[in-house]
This record gives C-alpha cells, structure tokens and sequence, in this order.
C-alpha cells in the first residue's frame, strides 16, 4: 500500500493500520520515496508474554513491526516528515494481542521532503479487510 | 488538529474512508510550536494556564539535538518551575540487546526520553511524544508519559517514560531541557497540542 503525493502542509505524520497478514510473522515495513538502498536503521524492545528482547536492524526498509495471521494494530509517528535539514525519525507502536507488544524508534538517512509512504509485509500479503490510513498533524 | 489527509481500507480493492482513529475534527488542536532558529539552553512553554478552560489534556511533539559533545543527552523537564524533589519517574527501554527498566523517587526534575548529543550522526534529531495527563486538575498529582528513541552511530534506545510531579496545583508552565543542561540545537523542534475533553 502507498500513499503517494503527500502533501508538505502537515508537521508530521502518523500511520495507522488494523489488519493481519495471511500467513507467517514477518517484518511489516516502511519505505519512503522508493528509497530501496541501505538507509533505513531502528531498534526496537518487545514483549510477547513470556520474554522480552530488543535488537536493532539496518538495512533497505524499516521494520516497525511484525505481521502474522494474528491481528495487529501498529501506528507510526513519522516526525518532521516535509523538513529538508533533518533525517526522517519515525516511533512506532505494535500491539498483537495474540502475538506481542512492541516499540520501535527508526531512522531514514535522507534529508529530502517524504512525499510517498509505503507500507508493506515482507513476504507475504494482507488479509482483506486490512485498514492502512495515513493521518497529517497540522503544522 | 489532526487531520485525515488519504485514506484507504482494502477489502477486495474497495475503498473506504477510515473510522479518524477516534478523533473528531477540532478536538486536537496546535497550540504553540517553537523551531529553533540558533541553540537555545531551554524551551518554556510559559502561558499553560491561558487554555486550561479548553482542553482535558496536553501533548508535546519534539524532535531535538543537544549541543553535548557526545552523541547522547537526555531529555527532562519541570513544571511551574518547581525545583523541588518533587518528581518521580520510570523507564522501561531496549537498547539494541536487552530490555531494561529502573526508577527513581524525589528528584528535582522529571525525565521524559533521549536527545542527540552533538557528535551524533550530522541532521539527526531524536524524536519524542510527550502526553500530560489532567494538567489542569486541582486534585490530582500530575503524570506524564512519553515515547522516545534514539538511534544514531552508537546510540540505540526507544523507550517509555512515565514521570509523577506530586503536586495538586494546576500546571501553568512545562520546562524542557537536555539533562547535561547543553542547548538544544537550531532545527529542535517543540510543538504543544490540546486535546479536548
């Protein structure tokens, strides 16, 4: 799902989806403006019930949670999303009532204004149903 | 105000509109916001009291860089000016290969998240939701809870904070500053929304 031709009108963005994937528990990720290279890096800390963890990644996306058949709410807070003098900091909340609960803070090293917002699961596709919104906090 | 700018649901490639996440235009509104144009030792949002009459609850959005010559600061605030051992606080964070928690009581100053210092990866800038619960009760002692990471060259948290202010008085101003008391940098930005009870 991308949402495209975003309009620079807003201080930041948040994204909300509701939804579940059809199979597997893979990373659900971000990506800005078609960036493919290896500018994405996060850390996140999670609890699924019985441990806890935290790790940090780097790489062609930015995983702001997991997808399984479980359903999901994830809602990330991309920061500062139109300024062109800062990297792109995002703060994501994943809760899965059946799976965990998860924080992440991520990183886009580019400076450029996003104008197109990705969301994606690596691997796999969502379920009908699945609600993906994107929401501007006024400026 | 928050505003939904594109929305979609897919369910068999129809489109809907989304439900606004629960909000309802006009009950999240900016209040204020300070882009720093050159380093600044703090940020005071002094005049809390003029909207206690219109909004139930507060919410600072942030993202910041602290003049530190190192790559992390910490972020802290206080309210109405009070310097007292006043304020409580506790964290739980991951920092790249564990989860840590810890707390501490009576202190002069609450704690809310994570700053860049100055030797921080050039144009970052740690991001952090601040929500002020009740401000304005005259009952209650005042909680603030927070949502902060950072994730720089070396530095790598995302945290929650919660910080206790135990006074009953109605908040009237919130200072922000970096825990090592270095500036925030220029391009810091503070935003202070209401939202509507």
């Amino acid at each position: 799902m991308s949402f495209s031709s975003i309009p620079a009108s807003f201080r930041d963005l948040v994204l909300v989806v509701d939804g579940a994937a059809t199979g597997g528990v893979n990373g659900a990720i971000l990506r800005f403006n078609g960036d493919t290279g290896s500018n994405y890096t996060g850390v996140d800390a999670q609890g699924t019930g019985s441990s806890t963890g935290s790790g940090t990644s780097s790489g062609t996306s930015a995983e702001i949670g997991v997808a399984g058949t479980d359903r999901f709410v994830i809602t990330s807070q991309i920061m500062d999303y139109s300024a062109t003098d800062k990297h792109k900091t995002f703060l994501s909340r994943h809760s899965s009532a059946g799976d965990r609960v998860r924080m992440t803070a991520s990183r886009w090293a580019n400076t450029g204004a996003i104008n197109t917002v990705l969301f994606s699961i690596t691997g796999n596709s969502y379920i009908a149903g699945t609600t993906v919104s994107l929401y501007g906090i006024a400026s | 105000m928050i505003r939904s700018m594109i929305r979609s649901t897919i369910n068999n490639e129809q489109w809907y509109k989304s439900m606004r996440a629960g909000n309802v235009a006009g009950d999240y509104e900016l209040i204020e916001s300070y882009i720093l144009g050159s380093s600044q030792a703090s940020v005071v949002f002094s005049n809390l009291g003029d909207y206690s009459s219109t909004y139930k609850h507060l919410q600072v959005r942030m993202v910041a860089r602290s003049a530190k010559a190192d790559t992390f600061d910490a972020l802290r605030f206080r309210f109405n000016a009070d310097t007292g051992n006043n304020y409580a606080r506790h964290f739980l964070w991951g920092n790249g290969s564990g989860v840590e928690s810890a707390g501490a009581a009576s202190n002069n100053r609450g704690y809310l998240g994570f700053v860049d210092g100055n030797n921080a990866t050039s144009s970052v800038y740690s991001p952090t939701i601040i929500d002020i619960l009740d401000p304005y009760s005259t009952t209650k002692n005042k909680t603030v809870r927070a949502l902060s990471g950072i994730r720089n060259q070396t530095q790598t948290y995302v945290g929650l904070f919660s910080s206790l202010w135990m006074n009953t008085g109605s908040v009237t101003s919130l200072l922000l500053e970096t825990d090592s008391v270095a500036n925030f940098m220029a391009g810091s930005r503070f935003s202070l929304y209401g939202i509507k009870g």
